[in-house]
């Protein structure tokens, strides 16, 4: 079995500032987005309609765990490491995690937009659908002892749901007029202001997601060498005490 | 405005938190990292 290295960690001063740096960005794309940006035009509550900067970026960094996800099933089909089983799962849990923040900060904004928190909207539903596909991938891993047959059962799972993800959110809602979405929201209909924030965000959010995946995969390595090691010992030990000492009569 | 300032505290403690459990989790990792790969070293030389 190759075992799955951590990231090579980086020099302390400039990662430090990378981290400060990223603080910086959230907080002022926070206060961009709730002190600078004018009041969105053609909505039904202008002023609550900026929540569009939190759901948007939320949506982006879910499609980039899914990405990620899904290109180390792909290498773990193609080469049985299960360090590349590792990666996918955390990016996985990741991609849940988003995919859960954009259905909140979504139905947030259902509830100043339309009155409710839940419409069953097209895209409502859909996402939906996609967080219960997710889920079931954890319940699918849960059920599954062998580690090697399990990786290869979720490897395969996750390029199910990874397909179904630009399916569900944005293939289907875009094939229908009955949506209340908006629709073609980045694709010119957004003034500098909301730009520059948007995209703020997003990348904020996407720089999260990397230090959190690199993080949560150095610790599952790290569990994964402890766990080595104790078997190890067990090993040891049992080749000491063997064979028993005959029974005293 | 005035009534949005509460309101963005909420996200702004959220990033903090965030931040700061991300960067005590990558310190902590690091050094149970260090003292690992020092371990191992030391019992593969002990092997020797």
């Amino acid at each position: 079995m190759n075992e799955a290295r951590p990231p090579a960690p980086n020099s302390g001063g400039g990662e430090a500032i990378g981290r400060i740096a990223l603080l910086l960005l959230l907080c002022a794309t926070t206060a961009g987005g709730f002190l600078w940006l004018p009041p969105a035009r053609g909505f039904q509550n202008p002023a609550l309609a900026r929540i569009v900067v939190f759901h948007v970026p939320c949506s982006m960094a879910a499609y980039l765990a899914s990405g990620v996800a899904t290109w180390y099933a792909i290498q773990y089909l193609r080469r049985r490491d299960l360090g590349d089983d590792i990666k996918s799962r955390v990016s996985f849990a990741l991609a849940l995690l988003f995919w859960v923040l954009t259905t909140l900060t979504g139905a947030i904004f259902a509830k100043v937009q339309w009155g409710a928190y839940w419409n069953w909207d097209i895209k409502q539903g859909a996402i939906l659908m996609l967080t219960l596909i997710y889920v079931a991938y954890f319940a699918l891993r849960a059920a599954v002892a062998d580690p090697r047959k399990r990786a290869t059962l979720a490897a395969a799972y996750c390029l199910f749901a990874a397909l179904s993800a630009p399916f569900l959110t944005y293939v289907l809602p875009n094939s229908t007029p009955d949506t209340l979405h908006p629709k073609g929201t980045l694709q010119g209909g957004l003034s500098p202001e909301y730009s520059l924030t948007l995209w703020g965000g997003v990348l904020g959010l996407c720089l999260v997601y990397v230090w959190a995946f690199r993080v949560h995969v150095a610790v599952e390595t790290l569990q994964m060498r402890l766990h080595k090691r104790a078997r190890r010992q067990r090993r040891v030990v049992s080749a000491t005490v063997w064979p028993p000492a005959p029974a005293q009569n | 405005m005035s009534q949005l300032l509460p309101l963005m505290l909420v996200p702004l403690l959220v990033w903090i938190a965030v931040w700061g459990y991300l960067w005590r989790l990558d310190d902590k990792v690091k050094r149970l990292e260090r003292d690992l790969s020092r371990t191992e070293q030391r019992e593969d030389e002990d092997d020797v």
